[in-house]
């Protein structure tokens, strides 16, 4: 069996931690000098997943929602979507239902409603008094969009990083067997819908 | 490789008149409107007839002759039509069965004509044409070390060259060794000087140097072949040994398309073709020419000879080449699994590290083999430099470290004067010549576009704080043409401005606790403390000074809200604060735009530039935001940048193209941003004032753009598949960018971008008023649609965005 390259898509508020958590997970380090991502930029890893070795390739945008637009050139076959707070912002938790509709709608893949999510709840390593959403919250808006697996994570202490990005790879590696049917049977309507989306790149 | 046995040995140097007399000569080849220019007038240029022809012997002789058509003319029409019809064969590829003999018309010096023997020639500098110069030339240079004049050829006006079914027929090359002229080759790059290149090769041995691609030595000799073969970092060995390592070729998950590109089957340093690259600039990334490469470049040779042994995959290679001392200053910069192999033992091999990896180290071993391969370039280049400053100054050595350097080569045609570059950044403004510029009372002596000017050409001292005295004039913060007292006025009018519009918000909780505002206060202030945090002004933090701003009043002061807001964020301090504060007063001047992410990296260098003055910073920021809103947003730069692109490199534009890439995704943060994350602290502000200048465009920050893709062209067109790859290597360029020849290679552009626009201007209007008057030039042998249309198709045309970049001034 061959390998795999596994796209992974970070999103989440400006400030959250998207690069912090991403430059933990490849390069087990951390940094209060990352700057504001412009742009966007992507880092990959090899991983075993289930004995298979597979590079995940992990893409780090703009938290600023007036850069989305960038985001249809990004998203596209991306087989993972990983949705980031900070657990003592309560604004960045209640803004992940419109990344997750902004993400379905811009990468438009063939089966929303069981696309993979994960989401982190990150920078628990603050003082316990400031934290603004309970894990009880968060794991229960989880539960409505679908059983969205969720983690608790510091990307400053390393905490429980790459058990996330575990199920990250893990809930990618299927996506991406389930996406080759389609490659593999492809179903006319869904080709359209690819093609009319393209407008959106040539600038 | 084409072998034609000389025995004869009696002729090197022109033939005596008389003995050309005598003989018969047979004429072999023939190509019309070949010109030459003995002045750089137009006028003055003489059309005539290149030629090879056989001297009849037991040895025969074959000469290379120029003969121009008045000579041909004075001979009579029989001797005119040999030389057409045998233009008309060679173009049909025909056997030339029945011998064409011809009178060599005598060498008359004033007529320019000539004809010398092959075996005198020692060198062929072939140049063939380009967007802006449409003629190809080839220059030859004979043994004695004399040189011939140059050979423009016109294939536009050239019979053999317009004629339609000259395609079609073109593929039967058997009346040549197959290997000197691959009919693909043929078919789609064919101008006149390649093909008489063709055409010589079967009577002489043409050996295309590796040191300088335009250059062909004839019949070289052994020395001459060491000297010229030797390959220049062969990227294509690199690539061998990718595409041969066991593991890829076997089970590579790497789709095809994806791997690197397979070897030619011609070994490299044989290969004599002539690949046609219509790109304006592709000469520029030819080394420098070759009469300094061969005395300066004895240390970057030896370098990329070792690098030369990779090819035969020699076990130490790598080893040896990174133990080089010129390869020092590389190991630094390699991906680790390269440098692992500096203390490697001797049995790891190259593509071992290729087989280690998956997927993604092969993926990525591209990204890093183009980042690589430019560092190896660099670096190369540099100690070439350093070689050519320690040798005695002649005007040759001047020439060459110029700091264009690749991009000498640009235009060197006759009738182009060659684009310079006018910065000189050793020599900034000081504090003493700014004072010069002034009168007493402080109205300035100097025109404000000659300060512009010269802060374009030279950038401002770092010492002292003349950019706080500077900036502001450049970006018309304060009028120019006034006196101090005046400036002092209108400036208080300013200040006070700027506390008007601050107080909208500071100390009035009901607005600044809206929650729009709130909202706002936020993302900026997430931003301001992230930005430039190395600077001292913004290194330390409330924490650190135990000032930790618990004060009743502080809440009206800074921007913060509350870490409820903005959740857990690095401490801030009183300047990040301010700088905070800063860009919120922006939000209240100007309330449609709001806070967009790169805000704060444009303010931060304001910030620390004006000596943390809010006011000064404010204005300049001001004055910045205007700047970049005359632009008109991302979208119609990327778009002019995609443009400009497709104009002056094809190559390039046609290679994004297939990759995805016409977006150019790749430069959103240089534009957005103006390089502020591209380039350290320090060149960030000296390219700033450089682009505020706004001295040969509003736009310069296009050309900026184009200066560093053009700079790794080769890298991108060579190892880049796909657009993630770019991405990739376009952002791993930060801080690796040199900035004074970056600017350089930014102005030679626009300089040669103006020289294409004035040039396609003047062609469009010459085909208006030619069209009928050139029926009567051509002599009949080309119709006049098919050099409309051969002109149609080699003249971009030019959007609206692309002459924008021309302007200057607001």
């Amino acid at each position: 069996m061959g390998r795999v390259l596994l796209k992974v898509i970070i999103l989440g508020d400006s400030g959250v931690g998207k690069t912090s958590l991403m430059n933990q997970y490849v390069n087990k380090r951390f940094s209060n000098q990352y700057k504001a991502t412009i742009g966007a930029d992507f880092l990959t890893k090899e991983v075993m997943v289930d004995d298979r070795l597979v590079t995940m390739q992990l893409w780090d945008t703009a938290g600023q929602e007036r850069f989305q637009s960038l985001g249809v050139a990004y998203y596209r076959g991306a087989d993972c979507c990983v949705l980031v707070y900070d657990v003592n912002s309560a604004k960045s938790f209640e803004t992940l239902d419109s990344w997750r509709d902004e993400f379905l709608i811009q990468a438009s893949p063939h089966d929303p409603e069981n696309f993979p999510f994960v989401v982190l709840g990150n920078k628990i390593d603050v003082e316990e008094n400031k934290r603004q959403v309970t894990q009880k919250r968060a794991m229960t808006w989880c539960q409505s969009k679908g059983n969205i697996p969720y983690f608790e994570t510091s990307a400053k202490e390393a905490i429980n990083v790459e058990q996330a990005f575990q199920t990250v790879s893990k809930n990618a590696l299927q996506q991406e067997a389930e996406e080759q049917l389609y490659v593999d049977y492809p179903d006319p309507i869904q080709i359209d819908r690819e093609s009319t989306q393209n407008y959106g790149c040539n600038c | 490789m084409v072998e034609i046995q000389r025995t004869q040995s009696e002729s090197s140097g022109s033939l005596s008149p008389s003995a050309v007399e005598e003989s018969k000569y047979r004429l072999l080849y023939s190509k019309s409107r070949v010109y030459v220019n003995p002045t750089a007038y137009a006028r003055d240029n003489i059309p005539g007839f290149v030629a090879l022809v056989k001297r009849e012997a037991v040895n025969p002789t074959y000469l290379l002759a120029w003969i121009p058509e008045t000579l041909l003319c004075e001979k009579g029409t029989d001797e005119w039509d040999k030389f057409v019809r045998i233009e008309e064969k060679a173009m049909l590829d025909e056997e030339d069965e029945d011998a064409v003999l011809i009178d060599l018309p005598t060498q008359r010096p004033e007529s320019y004509a000539f004809s010398v023997p092959l075996t005198s020639i020692y060198s062929l500098l072939v140049h063939p044409p380009t967007l802006s110069s449409w003629h190809g030339t080839i220059g030859i240079n004979l043994i004695n070390s004399s040189t011939l004049p140059t050979l423009h050829f016109h294939d536009d006006e050239s019979f053999s060259t317009t004629l339609p079914f000259r395609y079609s027929k073109s593929n039967s090359t058997g009346a040549y060794p197959p290997t000197s002229l691959p009919s693909s080759s043929r078919t789609s790059t064919s101008w006149g000087g390649e093909d008489l290149l063709s055409r010589l090769r079967p009577y002489a041995h043409l050996l295309r140097s590796t040191l300088q691609p335009s250059l062909f030595i004839v019949d070289p000799s052994k020395a001459d072949i060491d000297t010229h073969t030797t390959q220049i970092f062969d990227d294509d060995a690199v690539d061998d040994i990718l595409a041969q390592s066991s593991y890829a070729s076997s089970h590579s998950p790497v789709p095809a398309h994806r791997r690197p590109r397979p070897l030619h089957s011609v070994p490299a340093n044989t290969s004599n073709q002539h690949p046609t690259r219509p790109s304006v600039l592709h000469r520029s990334l030819y080394p420098p020419s070759i009469s300094t490469t061969q005395s300066s470049s004895h240390a970057r040779m030896a370098l990329l000879q070792s690098f030369s042994n990779i090819t035969r995959a020699t076990r130490h290679a790598a080893q040896n080449i990174l133990s080089h001392p010129l390869a020092k200053p590389i190991v630094p910069h390699l991906p680790d699994p390269v440098k692992s192999l500096v203390n490697a033992n001797g049995d790891l091999e190259w593509g071992s590290w290729v087989e280690k990896g998956g997927v993604g180290e092969f993926e990525s071993a591209r990204v890093y083999l183009a980042r690589w391969a430019r560092i190896v370039a660099e670096e190369g280049d540099r100690a070439r430099k350093r070689e050519a400053q320690a040798l005695p100054s002649s005007s040759d050595v001047v020439e060459e470290i110029s700091p264009l350097g690749v991009f000498e080569l640009l235009h060197s045609t006759i009738n182009l004067p060659s684009p310079k570059t006018s910065r000189d950044p050793a020599h900034p403004i000081d504090e003493a010549l700014w004072a010069k510029w002034f009168d007493k009372d402080g109205r300035p002596k100097v025109r404000l576009e000659e300060m512009k000017c010269q802060v374009f050409r030279r950038g401002i001292t770092p010492y002292g704080n003349l950019r706080k005295k500077m900036w502001p004039f450049i970006l018309g913060v304060h009028e120019w043409d006034i006196t101090d007292s005046e400036r002092e006025a209108k400036w208080e009018e300013k200040r006070k401005r700027y506390c008007e519009i601050k107080d909208e918000w500071c100390g009035v909780p009901e607005v600044f606790d809206r929650p729009d505002v709130l909202e706002e206060r936020h993302r900026i202030d997430v931003d301001c403390r992230r930005t430039d945090r190395t600077q001292p002004l913004f290194s330390t933090s409330y924490e650190d000074t135990a000032d930790n701003g618990s004060n009743g009043d502080r809440r009206y002061t800074t921007i913060s809200p509350q870490m409820s807001d903005i959740g857990a964020q690095s401490p801030s301090n009183e300047h990040i604060d301010r700088l905070a504060g800063i860009l919120l007063t922006y939000n209240f001047y100007n309330k449609e735009l709001g806070y967009v992410q790169g805000m704060s990296d444009l303010c931060a260098p304001l910030y620390v530039a004006m000596g943390s003055d809010e006011e000064l910073t404010f204005w300049c920021f001001v004055e910045i935001q205007n700047f970049l809103r005359d632009q008109s947003g991302m979208k119609k730069q990327l778009s002019t940048l995609q443009e400009l692109i497709s104009v002056m490199d094809p190559d390039l534009y046609r290679h994004l193209e297939k990759t995805d890439g016409l977006n150019l995704f790749f430069c959103f943060r240089w534009v957005l941003i103006a390089f502020k994350r591209e380039f350290p602290f320090d060149d960030v502000l000296r390219l700033w004032e450089v682009l505020w200048t706004d001295y040969y465009s509003n736009e310069f920050v296009i050309f900026v753009a184009l200066a560093i893709l053009e700079s790794h062209r080769d890298m991108i067109l060579r190892y880049l598949v796909e657009f993630d790859e770019i991405l990739k290597y376009c952002n791993e360029l930060s801080m690796t960018i040199e900035l004074d020849s970056t600017l350089a290679q930014a102005e030679v552009l626009f300089l040669s971008f103006a020289q294409l626009v004035a040039d396609i201007d003047r062609r469009r209007a010459e085909e208006a008023t030619d069209s009928t008057s050139s029926v009567l030039r051509q002599r009949g042998t080309s119709s006049s649609e098919g050099k409309a249309s051969l002109s149609k198709v080699a003249m971009p045309t030019l959007s609206d965005n692309l002459r924008d970049l021309l302007k200057t001034g607001r």
